[in-house]
């Protein structure tokens, strides 16, 4: 699943470990969603989308097929 | 985070306790064995003072964490990342499993030797799958 989240911290100067304290979760947690190597859980999403302000479905970007069992 | 403080507390206590118990037990343990082969009579003192140098660590390096916020959030962060959780999830199922097919294995080989250690072997595997279903029927019931 691909998101925004490297785009809006950086435009907001932000920094990985200060979103990082902010959600509570590690740096290496930022490094790997910001690759797209790792999915947020819904609740790591809602908080991400709440510290930018945004909801979910404004930050992650679903790609149709992805584990809908279809 | 005021549940994850408490959490803490009550592993200090715990480690405390184990501190405390744990020379009553290793004297205990110690004239269980008195009679028995040095081998077994080893075997208890390396595992009791492995234990107590543990509970001495994990007593010190609690009331360490639990009196410097900075490491207390720390620890809170390390300890509730969901993607450390998941990588330690993930670790557990391939290692348990590798580890099924590595005994699997080591069941037939150590059969061509020695009946003993292949009934054994063969036992630990089938215990490890009975209490994995277990696991499974109980998390099943509880999600």
């Amino acid at each position: 699943m691909k998101n925004k989240i490297q785009e809006l911290r950086k435009s907001r100067k932000v920094t990985q470990q200060e979103l990082a304290d902010a959600l509570c979760v590690t740096r290496q947690t930022i490094i790997s969603l910001e690759n797209g190597k790792y999915n947020a859980s819904l609740t790591l999403a809602h908080k991400a989308a709440q510290f930018f302000g945004m909801t979910i479905e404004e930050l992650f970007i679903f790609e149709g097929d992805e584990n809908l069992g279809g | 985070m005021e549940k994850f403080r408490k959490k803490y507390e009550n592993k200090l206590k715990i480690s405390i306790l184990r501190c405390l118990t744990m020379p009553i037990a290793f004297f205990a343990a110690q004239f269980l064995v008195k009679g028995c082969s040095e081998f077994s009579q080893g075997l208890v003192t390396g595992l009791f003072s492995a234990l107590m140098v543990t509970s001495v660590f994990s007593a010190v390096s609690t009331f360490v964490i639990l009196h410097n916020e900075e490491q207390l959030k720390k620890r809170y962060i390390q300890e509730t990342d969901e993607r450390n959780n998941e990588i330690a999830k993930k670790t557990m199922q391939t290692s348990s499993l590798i580890s099924l097919y590595l005994t699997a294995i080591a069941v037939i080989v150590s059969g061509f030797f020695s009946e003993i250690v292949s009934i054994t072997l063969a036992v630990d595997m089938i215990a490890g799958v009975i209490i994995t279903f277990a696991v499974n029927a109980y998390y099943k019931k509880k999600m």
